[in-house]
């Protein structure tokens, strides 16, 4: 998998949307870019998660870094709503279910830590987190 | 809300032999909107059953005319994931009374039993018996005795004994899911209440 590349990343949803990983990507993130290849969705957890991140300013940066905030609540993690992963494309998600189409029918995808997801946002491909953030 | 009353079951089987059935592949969740229970049955096993197209992939089994009825044999570890009712509404309104597997997945076998519909756990040998059995002869009949907790192969007599809980055994051949049971004794709650 090491260097695979990917087209989606998607911090949150239920599973890893609270304001605390929502604000340790956006930490790793600040001052950075997703990569040309990457969509990147943040999904909080709930409206108030959304509430505090826009205003801890983690909304801001993270908006600045390329990302796109979506409507707090299931989103991809089982596509109930319009975030669905295409046919084909490959994700990486801090969900906790990797089942056949649970992203969207055709959608691979790879489950992994909000840090490594935020890696893989600014690398676009799979990557050790602390090769990315050393500091 | 209250279901056909299960007591004896006999019938054909339809085989699903694939292991770790989760019930993303049962009912895909972009089918769970609906507010209704009635037809999530036609999305049983959607991505499996249709293209993208919506046209019947062939080679499933629930499109294979060879195979019908009211019991679903399936492989190891069935209804993992999440803990959608409407898994089980699905295999309910499709038909199936009951669900035949070595295991099941703790969740989804209690929303089996609120449900209406039987899940049955066997051996993994009498099983493949099962598979074996249908697949030789898909006319092969099947009875699934509740009263008795009991699963035979009707064309050879192989039977084995089942456990379930006797509360919902109980409910099962009622029909009853647990709001039914207790809506069942309210002439005896009203007369208590009455006493308070």
């Amino acid at each position: 998998m090491d260097g695979q590349l990917f087209d989606f990343v998607v911090v949150g949803a239920g599973t890893n949307g609270r304001i605390e990983d929502i604000g340790s990507v956006a930490e790793f993130v600040k001052g950075k870019r997703r990569a040309d290849n990457i969509t990147a969705w943040i999904v909080p957890g709930s409206r108030e998660v959304e509430k505090q991140a826009h205003e801890e300013g983690l909304v801001k940066i993270l908006e600045d870094a390329g990302f796109e905030l979506r409507q707090p609540g299931c989103s991809a993690c089982l596509a109930m709503n319009d975030d669905k992963i295409p046919a084909g494309k490959l994700a990486v998600s801090t969900s906790n279910r990797n089942f056949e189409g649970r992203q969207g029918p055709g959608a691979r995808t790879m489950l992994a830590s909000p840090l490594t997801v935020a890696a893989v946002a600014v690398t676009g491909r799979i990557t050790d987190p602390r090769e990315v953030f050393v500091n | 809300m209250a279901y056909d009353k299960f007591t004896i079951l006999r019938s054909t089987a339809v085989p699903l032999p694939t292991e770790n059935v989760d019930t993303d592949q049962i009912i895909p969740a972009r089918f769970l909107k609906a507010t209704e229970r009635e037809g999530f049955g036609d999305n049983l096993f959607r991505d499996w059953r249709y293209d993208v197209e919506g046209n019947p992939k062939p080679d499933f089994v629930l499109n294979d005319p060879t195979y019908s009825g009211k019991i679903l044999v399936s492989g190891k570890n069935f209804g993992s994931g999440s803990s959608r009712e409407h898994a089980v509404w699905a295999i309910y309104d499709y038909g199936f009374r009951c669900v035949v597997s070595s295991f099941f997945a703790d969740i989804f076998k209690n929303n089996c039993l609120n449900i209406g519909v039987l899940p049955v756990t066997v051996s993994a040998e009498f099983a493949d018996k099962l598979f074996a059995a249908i697949q030789a002869n898909p006319a092969t009949e099947i009875e699934v005795s509740l009263p008795q907790q009991k699963i035979t192969l009707l064309s050879t007599g192989e039977s084995e004994s089942f456990d379930i809980n006797e509360y919902k055994k109980d409910n099962m051949q009622n029909g009853f899911d647990d709001i039914d049971y207790l809506l069942n004794m309210s002439s005896e709650i009203d007369a208590f209440a009455a006493t308070k």
